[in-house]
């Protein structure tokens, strides 16, 4: 075994091994190695019923599938070992208009990706699988290039893959620990010798958890026994000549495909095992587990129902096993926060199917720091500390059951819930909120008067919270709200070399006064969005950071991947000292007039600065600036006084009919403002210079990340350009991943959506390509499968000349 | 003395007894046990013999109507009335298709303690082994009752002679019907090769490495040679070189021989949950590092497709001479 490498990956199956073959393959050839504490396939790559398709509700994520497949069809001609691809087809199906909708969703949302899908009707789904009983069914959708590998084979041919391209593979080699040099090489002991390296991926699976103990970390991957039946032979099957189909019956909790002369019937069950709560043991290797039969009795009845031959044939073999599962079951992939060159590619549930992709996109990421495509749909660092292992346990068990349940963007499950609750939370509750939770925040979405709608009706329609959300948004319009913030990312970054720093890390001009603000993206090395921030100046060596909640474990580590070593900088975490909470309308300045000391006037505090003042009896930091468009104060405070500023502010409020307001009325008005929204409009597939916040872009400063990549991108125009769409729709809003299509041609896709309440219109904010963003040009945006028309529309709808902020 | 009663099966063809009986028998011939061994439609004049040589003291000869014989609900009842007849204290027979099909109608009928895939019994004590998960774990099992049934794991116990003589006795043909199973028709199955995987001896299994189906020929001749069941990986089955009946792994059979020989197999653990109880693995690779090399007791590395006719011709003269 050599010792030393650049990157070392920790176990064989089939992602460990598609990344390690991608790695050798893109050029790092003899300094991969892979470590396999047993054979390959054998944590659970070996009980993977082998489906692939091109299905997933994640947009990325389906790209992702789509390289899987191409590479999968290319092994065999590059290492001469096939791979037992078959082409079958797959075919989803929906019993209910809701499931309908949801399907709907991925039809637009595939054709943007220009993929082969169709509807089909029951009458359709039957002629292509005999054997299914259609009663019940609306419909559904076909992809006719889905189809079925063998795990082992396909995990073999990338092994030899990666050995053709130099990479070395040791199997029974097991990792005993991890430790970091100085240098910040990592120095991985095995019971076969120390290796040392640039990068660590652990694709450890099962043991991926224990793997990141030994770097000090908790990811949030538990396993759970996952079960499918392979049923006695089919005559019927045995003697056609074409392949079935794949089926899944999602509202049935089940998946159906043929295997050889049979079927195998696979499910989710409602009641999903957790296997080995405690840590999957380092000895266990492809155990079958006693299948709990009458734990999936439920889902193989279901099966029956739909499909009466498997009531007729019995069980050749019940393959139960245990799978990896993460909260919301997505993968964790990508660099690991708050490590350097340690990478996760783990947590997979269906990793047969992303496995070729997910390898190629790694692979990628590692070499060139950038991933090729958004990945933050199985990014590692979307879930924070708060997903440690007990919240896991909850999280998942409803995940796996609700596993094939209908996807709606409105939807937000109870369980392991409350984490994360600003001190107000009472208040919220009082006041009616229906909370949503966002990076383990309870954050009320909005307010029903007493008795009403205190639950949303996941819909991928205008939901039940339609009128309440309509009157919150009047409500900051007309008068003066509250909104909660306080799960904002909040960073504080100083000493002597802040300033300077700071102009490095974004595109924008780090402010030169005390108490300016100012909206300074950061962005990657080749110019696109990396995040969202705003800098308020505190002093000359003191900076106030504000990020998006959800990134905040994504934006501190690229922050702190980048600080200087000499100890000019200095970074502190205060989201969880600080909370935020901001007054919005008009009667705004007057509600804050009352509850502080000191003149607020439009002269003395002006837009876009900020100052320290005090509250009632709390010092605070409020920012004149926020994501509504009103005239508004973003209040900042020590989090243990938030109880007695939301008094004082409340107080003060009272003569003008202060009430809360909540993120959906918050997202209603930003769309109306045209401002973006991290990971919608700012991911890393756009520069700022494509959208309307290029003038934050100042290429005559300093270097700073990303410039070159900007000024490439001037000399050589834009592909795309985001606009502001007004669409015709009437019930069913863009929410992002509509088609945006102009003379049957596509020309751009919606990055977000929904309704402006303020100026009653249905809006989208998308990239279109440049020719067509003249105002006034119209196209139809396609929704639910359906095209709707649309028109370009002046940026932004409201306010244009943002005399209310300004007010 | 407990009177213990062993079902016979028989070979479809030649009608002797199946191999894998004498093994039952052994297992079952225990101290203070008379042992009875239960026969449809059998040649009972050749059959005595074979049966005595490992203990069989008494052969109950059922004769059903030929239409009969391989009528599940029929046979059940004709072997409970053997066994209530001869006063039987426990039932012994095989796991297999047969086996699964008529014990658990009896254990039903006599509401009697059924283990099924035993790979060793202790009558006195009334305690049953079974190999649980792919042969990974044993499980010990304690029964009560009048009358126990166990399903013997096919291979499980080495045949050991016990020459005694046995007395036939006579089963009054019963008068049986039903209106629940009829025979339509029997015929023969795709199976290429003739041993039934599950009860062979020996196995040649050839995988990725047969490349075509043509090469299958020489791995058929080869089995026949050997007098070997002939099996294949998933991958061969799944390339259509061979019959899906031929697969042998976790999709597949799961087979018990004393001797298995893998032919450009490179050995999945997917394969080995099928086979990873032989009892000898002889392993055929021209990849040194394939997985199959290391987890077998013998290995050439060398190209199957080479390898295996020259097997065909050493033991072919072997065999002359």
């Amino acid at each position: 075994m050599k010792t030393n490498a650049r990157a070392v990956v920790i176990g064989g199956g089939v992602i460990g091994v598609s990344v390690a073959y991608h790695l050798a393959k893109y050029g790092w050839k003899d300094e991969v190695i892979l470590l396999e504490k047993h054979e390959l396939t054998s944590g659970s790559t070996w009980m993977s019923a082998g489906n692939v398709s091109f299905f997933h509700p994640s947009y990325y994520c389906t790209q992702i599938n789509i390289k899987s497949v191409e590479i999968f069809k290319q092994l065999e001609a590059e290492t001469g070992q096939n791979v037992g691809w078959h082409t079958t087809g797959s075919i989803r199906t929906a019993d209910n208009p809701g499931r309908m909708d949801e399907l709907g969703y991925y039809y637009s949302m595939n054709r943007c990706l220009g993929m082969d899908v169709s509807y089909v009707t029951p009458d359709e789904i039957k002629k292509m699988h005999p054997f299914i009983q259609t009663d019940g069914l609306l419909g559904g959708l076909y992809w006719p290039d889905d189809g079925d590998v063998d795990p082992n084979s396909l995990t073999q041919a990338m092994a030899k893959g990666a050995r053709q391209h130099g990479a070395e593979i040791n199997l029974h080699t097991m990792v005993s620990a991890i430790e970091q040099k100085k240098s910040g090489e990592w120095l991985v002991k095995t019971d076969k010798g120390d290796i040392t390296c640039e990068c660590i991926v652990n694709a450890a699976g099962l043991w991926a958890p224990e793997v990141s103990k030994m770097v000090g970390i908790e990811i949030p991957s538990i396993a759970i026994t996952h079960t499918h039946i392979l049923y006695e032979k089919i005559n019927a099957i045995a003697e056609a000549d074409t392949m079935l189909p794949l089926v899944r019956d999602p509202d049935k909790s089940i998946y159906l495909r043929q295997e050889m002369d049979s079927l195998i019937l696979g499910m989710y069950e409602a009641n999903g095992q957790q296997w080995k709560k405690h840590g999957v043991p380092w000895d266990y290797a492809q155990e079958e587990i006693n299948p709990d039969i009458d734990n999936i009795s439920d889902c193989i009845m279901n099966g029956i129902e739909r499909f009466p031959v498997l009531g007729d044939t019995g069980f050749k073999h019940v393959t139960a096993g245990p799978i990896t599962y993460t909260p919301n079951g997505n993968p964790l992939v990508g660099p690991t926060a708050p490590l350097k060159n340690f990478f996760q590619a783990c947590g997979y549930s269906f990793g047969v199917t992303q496995a070729g992709g997910i390898g190629h996109y790694l692979a990628g990421w590692i070499m060139n720091g950038e991933p090729e495509i958004d990945l933050w749909d199985v990014d590692s660092r979307r879930f924070g500390s708060y997903a440690n292992w007990a919240y896991n346990t909850e999280k998942i068990a409803d995940t796996y059951a609700e596993l094939y349940s209908a996807f709606y963007p409105n939807e937000f499950r109870d369980a392991a819930r409350p984490n994360r609750t600003s001190p107000i939370y009472e208040y919220q509750k009082k006041a009616n909120a229906v909370f949503g939770d966002y990076y383990g925040w309870e954050c009320p979405n909005y307010f029903p008067p007493e008795g009403e709608d205190g639950y949303e009706t996941p819909s991928w329609r205008r939901s039940n919270a339609f009128k309440h959300v309509k009157n919150e948004c009047k409500h900051a319009m007309e008068k003066v709200g509250i909104i909660d913030l306080t799960r904002f990312a909040k960073t504080e970054i100083s000493g002597e070399g802040a300033f300077e720093w700071l102009n490095h890390m974004t595109c924008q001009n780090v402010p030169q006064k005390d108490g300016a603000i100012a909206l300074a993206p950061m962005l990657d090395h080749n110019g696109n969005f990396k995040s969202d921030m705003t800098i308020t100046r505190i002093s000359k060596d003191q900076f106030f950071c504000v990020t998006a909640s959800v990134g905040k474990k994504h934006d501190q580590h690229w922050l702190l991947e980048n600080l200087p070593t000499d100890g000019s900088v200095t970074m502190d975490d205060l989201t969880y000292k600080m909370g935020c909470l901001v007054l919005v309308g008009p009667d705004s300045r007057k509600v804050l007039e009352k509850s502080c000391h000191g003149d607020l006037s439009n002269e003395a505090f002006k837009f876009s600065t900020s100052q320290e003042i005090y509250v009632g009896r709390t010092k605070c930091r409020i920012n004149r600036m926020n994501y509504v468009g009103e005239l508004g104060f973003e209040i900042f405070h020590p989090i243990e006084q938030q109880v007695a500023v939301y008094n004082a502010l409340t107080d003060a409020g009272k003569d003008f009919d202060i009430k809360f307001i909540g993120m959906h009325a918050m997202n209603s008005m930003r769309l109306e403002k045209g401002y973006l929204a991290w990971k919608s409009e700012m991911n890393v597939h756009h520069t700022p210079l494509e959208t309307n916040v290029a003038w934050s872009v100042k290429l005559d400063k300093n270097d700073f990340i990303g410039k070159e990549g900007l000024i490439r991108q001037k000399e050589q125009g834009i592909d795309l350009k985001l606009v502001c769409l007004e669409v015709e729709a009437n019930d069913s809003d863009p929410w992002g991943y509509n088609p945006i299509i102009k003379n049957g041609e596509k020309i751009g896709m919606t990055s977000s959506g929904g309704y402006g309440h303020r100026v009653e219109k249905s809006i989208a904010l998308g990239y279109i390509k440049p020719e067509f963003s003249a105002a006034g040009t119209d196209m139809d945006v396609e929704i639910l499968g359906r095209a709707r028309k649309a028109k370009v529309v002046t940026m932004p709808l409201y306010d244009p000349e943002n005399k209310k902020m300004k007010s | 003395m407990k009177n213990i009663g062993i079902i016979i099966e028989l070979e479809s063809d030649s009608g002797k007894v199946k191999k894998t009986c004498f093994g039952m028998i052994t297992l079952a011939n225990q101290k203070n046990s008379e042992l009875f061994a239960l026969v449809v439609n059998a040649d009972i004049k050749t059959l005595k013999p074979e049966l005595e040589s490992f203990g069989i003291t008494n052969i109950v000869d059922i004769v059903l109507e030929p239409e009969h014989q391989h009528n599940p609900v029929i046979r059940a009842k004709a072997m409970i009335k053997a066994i209530q007849k001869f006063d039987i204290d426990a039932v012994f027979g095989l796991s297999t298709p047969t086996g699964k099909d008529l014990l658990p109608r009896m254990a039903a009928q006599f509401d009697a303690p059924l283990v099924m895939d035993c790979i060793s019994v202790d009558l006195e004590n009334c305690l049953a082994k079974t190999s649980q998960y792919s042969g990974k774990a044993i499980a010990t099992i304690k029964t009560q009752g009048d009358i126990q049934i166990f399903g013997i794991k096919p291979n499980a116990v080495e045949p050991v002679k016990a020459k005694t003589s046995a007395r036939v006795l006579k089963f009054d043909k019963p008068d049986f019907s039903t209106n629940q199973f009829q025979l339509i028709k029997t015929g023969k199955t795709d199976k290429d090769a003739d041993i039934d995987l599950a009860e062979a001896d020996i196995i040649i299994a050839g995988g990725r490495g047969m490349k075509n189906s043509e090469n299958f020929t020489a791995l058929f001749q080869c089995a026949k040679v050997l007098n070997a069941g002939a099996g294949a990986s998933r991958v061969a089955v799944d390339e259509g070189w061979v019959p899906y009946s031929m697969q042998v792994g976790q999709t597949g059979e799961k087979v018990n021989p004393k001797v298995y020989i893998a032919c450009g197999i490179s050995g999945s653990i997917q394969h080995f949950a099928g086979m990873k109880t032989s009892q000898m693995v002889i392993a055929i690779n021209s990849d040194k590092d394939a997985p199959i090399m290391s987890n077998s007791d013998y290995y050439v590395v060398a190209d199957a497709l080479e390898v295996i006719p020259e097997i065909t011709k050493l033991l072919e003269k072997t065999i002359k001479i």
